[in-house]
């Protein structure tokens, strides 16, 4: 299997010091993996740093083979990589429409936003089209930030947990779609999750991070186990 | 006749009151709505404008001719400016405006060291007729005119366009937007050379009816200011021409019943009542009205 991302040894932070201390990260074409952890371990930070808006002191990250570490944000984000960030980063005076327009610059190469493979999956989105960012709910504005990283069907999708702040019924079926986008369009997927179903239903391979550092990679069977789970989330 | 022509003189001085008040703020509003940027440069930009027309006009390039190129002259002023010096400022607005004042009075010294106090002014293009006891300069009917046209522009490039859409995308959100493949630092040099050039354009078009010095930008700062306050950056462009209108229906009605003083007055303590009861100015009201129909249903 060809790899999609490949972080090493990567080091990162911000003014206050590293969070980050040399975390390895790879993803296979194909493939969802999850990064589970307590709160403040470097999660966000991790997604922060692999798409580019935090730069790496040291290590490398590697975009289907391409050494990608000096390139800013915006490169990154045209070679095909689509990020849903914390707190989902939705332009709340930018209407529905408008927003998912703006997920059209990712994946440079094909350059045609697939409005309708979005409404496929979020159908609620057609008739919400005019209506501003900001007057939708969390769950609405989850899927929004899912629809407009995948419009241009990127190769890989970076999730910061899209269930924080969801209705349960909700994080079920985005758990479901994502799953799907995955199996079947083989966009891969890395997620960072504290919401242990949720992650157990789109990943199938997950890296446990403490302290900024990947503490034990978790096959299919270990990520099943929920006790075995527990342990490494709990705080 | 004369309640038709006085009603009609009233319309045209409101037109012109307004059409004074966009094209002196519309520079201004595009950086600030657009980058944050608080551009204490901007009447010299404006004055960069009127320079520019004066200098063509005198050389006998048609007047018509001398107002796209002011715009293309400081527009490329605005882009070495953003790339030279603005962009280290981004995020800080405080260093932005002391910056920008200080461009401000190296192009003042530096037009004045370069040209003398003076220069000789261009007369108003086209004559004016008379409806009963009033008259109305042609000139001022085609200012009018090029501001509607300016709204329109305006609202096209950012409603329609994929620069408007990165544009107030970065406004509202400059990392995420980075971070979906925009080139954030070639959006804002844009936007800061439009806004520029748009002063100079501005500039251009008063410089026949003001006085051509170096200093002359000075006079459009305050109005420039007040406009863009009143008008709030939720939605620029409406801004603007929100409270240009309004500005200029509290000023012309009062100005023409007690003289100019008190108009000026009026227009001061309009602005003061207006950001007293809508802080967030004229386009956060208009925002949450359209919010609200849009939820229930009815747009």
């Amino acid at each position: 299997m060809t790899s999609v991302l490949s972080i090493q040894g990567a080091v990162a932070g911000y003014a206050t010091g590293n969070v980050l201390h040399g975390v390895g990260v790879e993803v296979a074409e194909g493939e969802a993996v999850a990064v589970v952890g307590r709160n403040g371990v470097g999660k966000t930070t991790l997604m922060r740093t692999a798409i580019g808006q935090l730069p790496l002191r040291a290590g490398s990250i590697a975009f289907k083979g391409t050494d990608i570490t000096a390139e800013p944000a915006d490169r990154r984000a045209r070679r095909g990589i689509g990020y849903v960030p914390q707190g989902r980063g939705i332009f709340p005076h930018l209407t529905v429409r408008e927003n998912l327009l703006m997920g059209g610059f990712i994946n440079e190469a094909r350059r045609n936003p697939d409005f309708e493979l979005v409404f496929g999956y979020f159908p609620f989105l057609r008739e919400r089209l005019g209506q501003r960012g900001a007057t939708l709910s969390g769950g609405q504005q989850a899927m929004l930030a899912i629809g407009r990283a995948l419009i241009n069907e990127p190769a890989l999708l970076l999730l910061d947990e899209p269930s924080d702040g969801v209705q349960p019924s909700i994080i079920e079926e985005i758990g479901e779609i994502l799953s799907d986008l995955n199996r079947t369009r083989g966009i891969s997927v890395l997620l960072v999750e504290q919401n242990i179903g949720f992650m157990q239903r789109v990943a199938g391979r997950a890296y446990t991070l403490d302290k900024g550092r990947v503490t034990s990679e978790l096959g299919p069977e270990e990520i099943a186990d929920e006790r075995l789970l527990a342990e490494h989330i709990a705080v | 006749m004369e309640t038709q022509s006085l009603v009609l003189s009233l319309l045209y001085q409101l037109g012109t009151s307004a059409a004074f008040f966009f094209l002196a703020a519309v520079g201004l509003i595009i950086i600030l709505g657009m980058m944050n940027i608080i551009n204490l440069a901007h009447g010299e930009l404006m004055m960069m404008g009127a320079y520019t027309a004066t200098i063509a006009t005198h050389a006998g390039v048609p007047f018509a001719l001398t107002v796209p190129l002011a715009f293309l002259v400081v527009a490329a002023f605005g882009a070495v400016l953003e790339r030279l010096i603005v962009r280290r400022f981004y995020g800080r607005q405080l260093g932005a405006l002391v910056v920008t004042w200080g461009i401000s009075l190296v192009m003042g010294q530096g037009t004045l060291l370069f040209f003398g106090p003076f220069m000789p002014s261009i007369k108003i293009p086209g004559g004016s007729f008379s409806y009963g006891d009033f008259s109305f300069s042609e000139y001022w009917l085609v200012l009018i005119a090029i501001s509607v046209a300016l709204i329109a522009l305006l609202w096209w490039l950012y409603n329609r366009t994929t620069y408007g859409l990165q544009a107030r995308a970065a406004m509202q959100d400059a990392t995420m937007a980075k971070s979906l493949g925009v080139r954030t630092g070639r959006v804002y040099t844009l936007t800061f050379s439009l806004g520029a050039g748009l002063a100079g354009l501005s500039g251009a078009l008063i410089a026949p009816t003001a006085t051509i010095a170096p200093f002359m930008g000075q006079q459009f700062v305050a109005p420039a200011f007040i406009t863009v306050v009143v008008g709030g950056a939720a939605n620029v462009i409406a801004g603007a021409v929100g409270s240009a209108t309004l500005l200029a229906a509290v000023k012309t009605p009062v100005g023409m019943a007690f003289g100019a003083f008190y108009g000026t007055v009026a227009l001061l303590f309009a602005a003061l009542v207006i950001i007293r009861i809508m802080p967030d100015g004229i386009s956060a009201r208009l925002q949450r009205w359209f919010d609200r129909r849009s939820r229930s249903g009815l747009l």
